[in-house]
């Protein structure tokens, strides 16, 4: 879709949602590359409300038709959420889940000034902010949404399986048996709950805001879900974080932050299921591209690179 | 018939590559989202391009069969007919799969062999098409490091 069709598109639903006067005029509007499983799009919007005349970006931020093997309810939800219990995310303007309008689902949520580069002075503080996490009640009625992984071994399993479904409901051709052996390993090894809570799901540098030195909003909400805390923690040190900071230190930092030791081996474990998830959904972007449902070349690379990768480092975590 | 010899894929692609690369792509100096595409196409015409090269397809499929049939004897040794209808499936990825698998769940002797020979195998594999990704995959880091 052009950006003609889309703005033509929003303006009306816009209105809507910001509950303006008469017409929003998007006056500006900037695709950001960052982020790969939606369309993100920052627009620049005037309107009158009220009879005052406002400016104020917006984002918007689409779905790719099941890219990366999510949608948006339960992001939208959980963000909906810790926005009421005044969580840094951003704040949900509206959500249409059909569609009719941009050709797949989106929602707009208000535009959170800040950067994702990473930042050694603001890692701390966003450490601080995935416990904070950690430590919300996830038995709440207000998460009902997410399902509550069984005992004993339902928080590994339950990831175990949802992205091993998600690499076969993919699958282009033939299957990888490299896949399908580390996933028995890994079903054959999972730990045993500890705590259940609410698990972010792909944490870490990029996926978090930054302003003068302070986390602004915590963002990319889609593979929210309740489970086993080191999800998180493995995810952070070993896909977003292993680019800026060493593992020792990161583990360092957690246990400074948390009080809490980190169990090495139950980390290694979680870092092998996050490489799973790499290789799962990375899986979508192949079968999206075979299929031609979305051309765009970013969906070659995480076919092909990306996913080889997460699976190179998948074999090297349980085999080596 | 007036092109008896019409021009060859790999030379479109690469001539493709040139202009992309040299004529379209500093257009986009302004527009960081065109940027990150023609890099990433520029990548991906250039897998193609090595794809066309070499049929990895099917090299990985008779690498995959000939170790499975490397395993045949201790297979059949082992007289486990579970197992000599897994060798016998006409997919090697779906054959290879199984006996993994069940590596995973009969650890011992056979299964430390099933591992050994099929993993080395697809290990190579893996190996290689991670080098063949490389041109896109540069790029593709490139756009994720916000270095377009």
């Amino acid at each position: 879709m052009n950006k003609e069709k889309r703005h033509a598109a929003l303006a009306p639903y816009l209105r809507d949602i910001l509950e303006a006067d008469d017409s929003v005029a998007i006056v500006a509007e900037n695709r950001l590359t960052m982020g790969q499983s939606r369309a993100m799009f920052v627009l620049d919007l005037e309107y009158a409300k009220d009879g005052a005349a406002i400016q104020r970006k917006v984002v918007v931020r689409v779905e790719q038709w099941g890219h990366l093997g999510s949608d948006s309810e339960n992001e939208v939800n959980i963000m909906r959420a810790l926005h009421a219990l005044d969580y840094p995310v951003a704040e949900i303007l509206g959500y249409e889940t059909s569609s009719d309008l941009l050709e797949q689902p989106f929602f707009v949520m208000g535009f959170v000034p800040g950067v994702s580069t990473f930042s050694e002075d603001t890692a701390d503080e966003y450490i601080a902010a995935l416990h904070r996490l950690h430590s919300i009640d996830a038995t709440s009625d207000a998460f009902d949404f997410l399902e509550t992984p069984g005992a004993p071994h339902g928080a590994a399993l339950q990831q175990v399986e949802r992205w091993y479904d998600t690499y076969r409901s993919h699958i282009v051709g033939e299957p990888s048996p490299l896949v399908e052996e580390a996933t028995q390993w890994l079903r054959n090894n999972a730990p045993e709950n500890e705590r259940v809570t609410l698990v972010h799901g792909d944490p870490g540098p990029g996926n978090y805001l930054y302003d003068d030195g302070h986390v602004t909003a915590v963002v990319d909400w889609e593979f929210i879900h309740k489970g086993d805390p080191y999800d998180d923690w493995a995810y952070l040190i070993a896909m977003r974080g292993v680019a800026y900071l060493q593992e020792d230190d990161w583990i360092a930092r957690i246990e400074k932050i948390t009080g809490s030791k980190i169990d090495r081996q139950r980390l290694e474990y979680w870092k092998a299921v996050n490489f799973l998830m790499g290789v799962g959904i990375d899986q979508t972007s192949h079968r999206i591209y075979a299929d031609h449902q979305n051309p765009a070349p970013n969906l070659l690379a995480i076919a092909t690179g990306v996913h080889l990768s997460a699976l190179r480092r998948l074999c090297n975590a349980i085999f080596l | 018939m007036t092109l008896p010899v019409p021009p060859d894929a790999a030379m479109i692609l690469q001539n493709s590559i040139v202009t992309l690369r040299d004529v379209l792509l500093p257009l986009t100096k302004d527009d960081e989202y065109a940027r990150f595409n023609g890099g990433l196409l520029v990548g991906a015409l250039e897998y193609a391009l090595a794809s066309l090269e070499e049929d990895r397809a099917s090299k990985n499929r008779t690498g995959l069969a000939a170790a499975l049939e490397e395993l045949r004897p201790a297979l059949l040794q082992a007289d486990n007919a579970e197992l000599i209808a897994m060798i016998d499936l006409a997919s090697p990825f779906e054959a290879a799969s199984k006996l993994l698998v069940w590596g995973q769940n009969n650890p011992g002797e056979l299964a430390n062999e099933v591992q050994k020979i099929l993993r080395a195998e697809l290990n190579l594999q893996l190996d290689t098409e991670l080098g063949a990704s490389v041109p896109i995959m540069g790029a593709f880091m490139a756009g994720m490091r916000g270095d377009v």
